[in-house]
């Protein structure tokens, strides 16, 4: 195709014309620049997009954009809409036309994706350095120029509905999910990402052009790159995308207090075994409470020592997979238990689970148990921050959802948390009744 | 300390491209080790690949790898599963086993500085396990509980489905978690006598990569490893795939969702035709600009996941086109897919250009692939193991590139004959 060559050209010329003049077009298209730590700057452009950035000579480099706007933002009657604007972006541009970014990068060896969140929408590629602006180019043709096509829009709306049907199919996302719908009454995290398939049946493109203009404007645009470029290179290939007009802040939708409610619920399907959760409302990432949080979850679930595994399976043998978890979220997210286990011994778990909890809100922690979690914590930060991709992700996930400040000081402030401090979130969070869901084998 | 951890991070990926400078050694008992340092990272990944797996056992002992593999790290001469965790946990790594058709592994990812303390925890495993009924009791059930949840997961249950029909009669249809029935009969002293006919230093590759010194790390596994009996490694896999089978099989489950595989005989990764077949599989069903995805996805949207999986095997495998669906779209999808297997290997099908984007894909994919150390130590010990030789990491990119358009089109054309199908279908 010749869609390559013409971004090709539109790169060469773009850097040419800069040659003499990056230094004055950069301060004109960057407003404020800011050194974090650890070789990260951010850049925030006049546009009003956010630019984080980290130089890593290895030969690779991940680009990757998170608006900040997911299912959070959507209503009934548009649920799901975020996650179809992200199908319809790997669609093409006017330009590109349709496949053309996904033969673009991955016939230069890279490649792309996305994905669709409560909190945000998100679009990367990761690629050899040779290629990175070529790439650069038509992902951000795609964003800035989506051709939402009428017929590769029906197209792609039986693409998500496959998707949608396949996911009905999943346990484990199922669970999750009608957990996160039981929680919630009042709060928008309520609605599956995904949608439902009465919604998208009706999406027309002008409700969607519409959502896409309203919802992914450069204030909610985030792009994290890691890897082989120069900061000096990236502006100047950036500037061309973005309106020359100055951006406002985003200042909407920014917080909204989640409310919880408990519950139980059972729901039968055609399971090969019984899968259970219970979940709690949780910290949102604002509040301080979530590193002891975070600690409190690895020393309840993570490892074969830890305290609930321990215990409710090794010992008891009450299940056959257990989990523990916390979503740090822009509101306030859910602290969960999952397990596998027999549809008979759902009861026994679900009591000697909230014993245990009430164990800790009334007697707290171990030191040894509590030192266990801090390692565990540390060396998977360590583990989870060894490639581009990771890097680029923890930046731009922690801006979209927070700042990505809290990333960069996530060890520091997790090292300042005390023994007494996971007990005093544990009564805090979860000494309440939580929102609990079964799925059982039918018959069972 | 938080700072010193970044700067190894930062550092870590300067060396990540390529295991190229991986070298192999023997212990004085015989056991291969492949290291691969780079010094910077301040992380250690440590391999332990067994020649056990699936594809070692028969109908009758299905299963027993993916149990006592897993035994290896539940109980020592001196210590128990619940003093080993909390051993390993408190240094914050975890030390892992799984087991799969041609191989078993053990893992380790840890850093620098808690390896002297870590490996010493492998190692009391490797060369010191008691298989403690109690432990066994638990992993049975566990076992037990996998094999029902398999039903759980459209893909993997339709893939185990093709499976079994497809090397009916050979090791690869074997079920890698076994039978309900093997799984119950298994007993602390076939557990035992699994790890004295495996563990010996000929069946088993060690792979490290990371922050260490060759000379010092070759020390550390001597004093800790030279103690696994010397001998094994004659052994080979044998291909024992019967001339026919049946070419279709369905099975009807209360789901929404409906899967379609078709799968071709092929050919082990130590054949000279593993590397053009990769690139044929590249071309029909790689990534989102793979055929595959262009016409029944893009064109017709037809499916959500579609592609086509072709996996090193140690020997003769298959070549998979896989495709989730609808009920309605079952028939389209499989006429697609043999239309696309039927028409590879003509002249025109591929073109130039897709070869050459096929090839790129395929060359991008793996350096991506090869970024942390624990990947570096898995496809080093992997080629090692498998009949490849790790050597053949360093030399993959240039093997696919030097593929050429006729190489793909003789091998569709010689591999992608006799289709078998597998559906699961809809109630």
């Amino acid at each position: 195709m010749n869609i390559s060559n013409k971004i090709i050209g539109v790169a060469v010329a773009g850097v040419m014309l800069l040659a003499g003049s990056s230094l004055l077009a950069a301060q004109d298209f960057v407003k404020n620049t800011e050194a974090g730590k650890n070789g990260v700057t951010k850049f925030v452009l006049r546009s009003g997009a956010t630019v984080l950035a980290k130089e890593i000579p290895n030969g690779l480099v991940s680009f990757q954009v998170w608006y900040r706007t997911g299912s959070r933002d959507e209503q009934d009657n548009n649920n799901g809409i975020s996650h179809f604007i992200e199908h319809l972006i790997f669609k093409g541009s006017a330009a590109s036309g349709v496949s053309g970014l996904s033969r673009l990068i991955e016939g230069r060896g890279g490649n792309l994706n996305g994905a669709t969140s409560k909190d945000f929408t998100n679009f990367h590629f990761e690629t050899a350095k040779e290629y990175f602006y070529v790439s650069l180019d038509g992902m951000m043709d795609c964003l800035s120029h989506p051709a939402f096509d009428a017929g590769e829009i029906e197209k792609e709306r039986k693409v998500v509905i496959e998707e949608i049907v396949r996911g009905d199919d999943d346990p484990g996302r199922k669970l999750y999910e009608e957990l996160f719908k039981l929680s919630y009454s009042g709060h928008p995290y309520r609605r599956e990402v995904i949608g439902t398939k009465d919604v998208l049946e009706k999406l027309t493109r002008a409700e969607i052009t519409a959502y896409y203009k309203a919802k992914y404007s450069p204030d909610r645009m985030i792009i994290a790159v890691a890897g082989d470029f120069k900061f000096a290179e990236l502006l100047p290939a950036l500037e061309k995308h973005f309106p020359p007009e100055e951006g406002k802040p985003l200042t909407e939708g920014l917080r909204m207090k989640a409310s919880f409610t408990p519950g139980r619920e059972e729901l039968s399907g055609s399971y090969g075994q019984g899968y259970y959760g219970s979940a709690w409302l949780g910290p949102a990432a604002d509040n301080a409470d979530t590193y002891a949080m975070d600690l409190l979850v690895t020393l309840l679930g993570s490892g074969r020592s830890s305290r609930l595994y321990s215990r409710l399976k090794e010992k008891e043998q009450l299940c056959y997979a257990l989990d523990t978890g916390y979503s740090t979220m822009r509101d306030e997210g859910l602290i969960y238990v999952t397990a596998e286990l027999l549809p008979d011994n759902r009861g026994m778990f679900d009591k000697r689970l909230l014993e245990e909890l009430k164990e800790i809100c009334s007697n707290g922690v171990d030191a040894k148990d509590f030192a266990r979690a801090l390692a565990i914590l540390e060396n998977s930060y360590i583990f989870s921050h060894e490639t581009d991709s990771q890097i680029a992700g923890d930046l731009g996930y922690n801006e979209a959802i927070i700042s990505y400040k809290f990333g960069q000081d996530y060890l520091d402030n997790v090292r300042k948390v005390n023994a007494a401090d996971l007990k005093r979130v544990a009564v805090k969070y979860l000494s309440g009744v939580p929102a609990s869901v079964c799925l059982i084998p039918a018959g069972k | 300390m938080k700072k010193i951890l970044l700067a190894f991070i930062v550092l870590s990926a300067l060396l990540s491209l390529s295991s190229a400078a991986a070298q192999p050694f023997s212990l004085s008992n015989g056991l291969k080790v492949v290291l691969n340092p780079d010094k910077t990272s301040g992380i250690i990944a440590l391999q332990v690949f067994v020649r056990a797996g699936s594809a070692w056992e028969t109908p009758a002992d299905s299963g027993t790898a993916s149990l006592a593999i897993r035994m290896i790290t539940r109980g020592t001469k001196t210590r128990t599963a619940e003093e080993l965790a909390a051993a390993s946990e408190g240094l914050g790594v975890s030390i892992s086993a799984a087991s799969g058709e041609d191989h078993s592994i053990i893992s380790l990812v840890c850093t620098a500085k808690t390896f002297p303390e870590a490996s010493a925890i492998l190692f009391d495993m490797l060369l010191n396990p008691v298989f403690p009924e109690s432990e066994l009791s638990k992993l049975k059930k566990v076992a037990i509980s996998r094999l029902k949840a398999e039903k759980d997961d459209n893909f993997s249950y339709t893939l185990q489905r093709l499976k079994s029909q497809m090397f009916r009669g050979d090791s690869y249809g074997l079920n890698p978690l076994g039978t309900e029935e093997n799984i119950s009969a298994a007993t602390s002293a076939k557990m035992a006598d699994f790890y004295t006919k495996n563990f010996k230093a000929g069946n088993i590759c060690v792979s490290v990569s990371g922050s260490f010194d060759n000379s010092e790390m070759f020390s550390s596994l001597e004093k800790g490893l030279s103690g696994i009996p010397s001998g094994g490694g004659a052994r080979k896999l044998q291909s024992t795939i019967e001339a026919v089978t049946e070419n279709y099989g369905s099975d009807k489950m209360k789901k929404n969702q409906a899967v379609v595989m078709t799968g071709f005989f092929a050919p082990e990764l130590a054949s000279a035709d593993y590397a053009a077949l990769k690139v044929l599989s590249s071309v029909l069903g790689g990534g989102m600009s793979s055929k595959l995805f262009s016409s029944l996805r893009e064109k017709e949207g037809l499916a959500y996941s579609i592609g086509t999986i072709y996996p090193s095997r140690a020997k003769a495998c298959a070549f998979i086109f896989y495709a989730g669906t609808r009920k309605e779209n079952i028939e389209r999808i499989k006429q697609g897919i043999l239309e696309a297997a039927a028409s590879a290997g003509k002249p025109g099908y591929i073109t130039e250009k897709e070869l050459e984007d096929a090839k790129n894909l395929l060359v991008g994919q793996f350096r991506l692939d090869h970024q942390t150390n624990e990947d570096r130590a898995r496809y080093l010990g992997w080629f090692e193991l498998n009949g490849a030789g790790f050597g053949y990491d360093a030399a993959y990119p240039e093997t696919v590139k030097a593929v050429t358009l006729e190489a793909v089109s003789k091998a569709a054309v010689k591999y992608l004959v006799q289709p078998k199908t597998f559906v699961l279908d809809n109630e």
